[in-house]
C-alpha cells in the first residue's frame, strides 16, 4: 500500500518535472549553443569566407573552441533563413 | 636652451621614417644624449639587422644590456617574436584538440602569421610590452613606431575597444546560459568565469589596448618624430604620413632632417631648397638638422658627436 502510494507521487513528480523542467532545459541548451555559435563566428570567420583583420589576435582562442568546430561548421552551413529560425523558436502558427 | 629640449620630458620617443633615412643612428644619438645628461635610458631597436649592436660595437640581442653609464639597449626581431607567439598557440592547440581537428585548424593558425596586418600587430605587441614596465627607465627611445594602421585602430575607440568589449560580453553571456543549461554544475558560475582561459586572454588584450591608448595618445608622455632626408620623395612621404596620422589625433611634433651635405655642389644647393620647403611647410613643428657625416657612423664616439649636434639645437 505504502509502496503504491509512493510510486503514485513519483509519477506525479516525474510528470511535472518532464513538463516544466526538462523542456525548459532544452530551451536553455539551445540558447547556450546559439551564444557559443555567435562567439565562434568571430574566431572562425575565415572558415566562412569572411576575412578578419584581427585574426592575428583571435587565433589565440582557437585551441579552446576547436573541438566544437565540426558541429559548428555543420550548423553554419545548414542555417535556415532568419525567418524560419524565428518561426522554429515560437512554433509554427 | 638645453632644458627646453623636447626629449627630456617625454618618457617614450618614437621615430618614424622610410628605411635608410637614419632612424637607428638618430635614435641611438637621442638615447646617448639623454643618458649623458643623467637619464636612465633604454634604446629599443626592432631592426632585424641588429644595427644598434653594430653602432655601439657591442653584442646586444633580445635581452636588455648596458651599453654605457645610464644607457641600455635591446634588439628585438619582430618576426621571431611573432613566430614564438604562433608556436605557443600551436602547442596549446596540440594539448587540447584531437588530431583530426588539429589538422584542420593548424593551417588557419599558420596562415595568421602571414596575414595582412600580422607584422604590424606583432610590432605593436613588442612595443606595448614596455608600457607595462615604464617605471624601470626614465626614457624609452624606439627606432621605430607603431604603424599607421595600428595607431588608427587605437585612436578610434570604436574600433578596438568596442570590439574587445563586445567579445567579452558575448563570452560571459554564453557561459552564463551554458551554466543555467547544466543540471548539476560542478562549480559556481563566478568561479567558472574567473577560471575561463578565453576570458583571461580577452581581458589581457583589453588591458593592453587601454594602456597603449593611454600612452600613445598622450602628447605629454610620448613624442613622435619623423626622420627624413632632404630629397623629393622623403618629403612627399612625410607629408602624407603626417597628414594621415594627424587626422587620427597623433601629433608629430618634431622632424629630423638627416644627412644634409654642406659642400657647394649642385646637390647641396638643391638640398637647401628642400630644407627651406620643409621648414615652411612644417613650421609649427620642431625641426632638427643633422649633417651627412664624413665617415660611416660607427662606434660610440661618432654617436656622441651626432648626439651633441642634436642636443645643441
Amino acid at each position: 500500500m505504502k509502496n503504491e502510494k509512493r510510486s503514485f507521487w513519483e509519477t506525479v513528480k516525474l510528470f511535472f518535472k518532464g513538463m516544466v523542467i526538462d523542456t525548459s532545459y532544452e530551451v536553455i541548451e539551445a540558447a547556450a549553443n546559439m551564444e557559443k555559435d555567435n562567439f565562434m563566428i568571430v574566431i572562425f570567420s575565415d572558415f566562412l569566407g569572411i576575412p578578419n583583420p584581427l585574426s592575428y589576435y583571435t587565433i589565440e582562442l582557437i585551441p579552446y573552441f576547436g573541438n566544437e568546430l565540426p558541429g559548428w561548421e555543420l550548423r553554419m552551413s545548414d542555417r535556415k533563413s532568419v525567418l524560419a529560425k524565428a518561426m522554429g523558436e515560437v512554433g509554427e502558427p | 636652451m638645453e632644458e627646453k629640449n623636447v626629449f627630456f620630458d617625454r618618457k617614450f620617443v618614437f621615430l618614424s621614417g622610410k628605411g635608410g633615412v637614419g632612424k637607428t643612428t638618430t635614435s641611438s644619438s637621442i638615447a646617448m644624449g639623454l643618458s649623458k645628461r643623467g637619464h636612465k635610458t633604454l634604446l629599443i631597436s626592432t631592426d632585424p639587422s641588429h644595427s644598434i649592436g653594430h653602432i655601439f660595437e657591442k653584442e646586444i640581442g633580445p635581452k636588455e644590456r648596458q651599453i654605457r653609464e645610464n644607457l641600455y639597449g635591446i634588439e628585438i626581431n619582430v618576426k621571431e617574436e611573432s613566430r614564438k607567439y604562433i608556436d605557443g598557440i600551436l602547442k596549446q592547440a596540440k594539448e587540447i584538440l584531437s588530431p583530426v581537428i588539429l589538422e584542420e585548424v593548424k593551417d588557419q593558425i599558420e596562415l595568421a602569421y602571414h596575414s595582412p596586418g600580422a607584422e604590424e600587430l606583432a610590432l605593436f605587441d613588442v612595443i606595448s610590452r614596455f608600457f607595462a614596465v615604464e617605471e624601470k627607465y626614465d626614457n624609452f627611445v624606439f627606432d621605430t613606431a607603431p604603424s599607421g594602421y595600428t595607431l588608427r585602430l587605437l585612436a578610434l575607440p570604436k574600433a578596438l575597444n568596442n570590439w574587445i568589449n563586445r567579445l567579452i560580453k558575448t563570452r560571459i553571456n554564453s557561459m552564463k546560459v551554458e551554466y543555467y543549461a547544466t543540471r548539476n554544475p560542478d562549480k559556481k558560475l563566478k568561479q567558472k568565469l574567473e577560471e575561463d582561459p578565453v576570458l583571461k586572454i580577452l581581458y589581457k588584450r583589453k588591458e593592453q589596448f587601454e594602456l597603449a591608448r593611454k600612452i600613445l595618445l598622450n602628447s605629454e608622455k610620448t613624442l613622435f618624430m619623423f626622420v627624413l632626408n632632404p630629397e623629393r620623395l622623403p618629403i612627399e612621404i612625410t607629408r602624407d604620413s603626417i597628414k594621415e596620422l594627424e587626422e587620427n589625433k597623433i601629433k608629430i611634433e618634431a622632424l629630423i632632417i638627416n644627412k644634409i651635405t654642406s659642400d657647394s655642389s649642385p646637390r647641396s644647393e638643391k638640398e637647401a631648397e628642400y630644407i627651406k620647403e620643409i621648414e615652411n611647410e612644417f613650421a609649427l613643428r620642431r625641426i632638427f638638422k643633422l649633417p651627412l657625416m664624413p665617415e660611416e657612423v660607427h662606434g660610440i664616439s661618432s654617436i656622441e658627436k651626432i648626439s651633441d649636434i642634436l642636443f645643441s639645437q
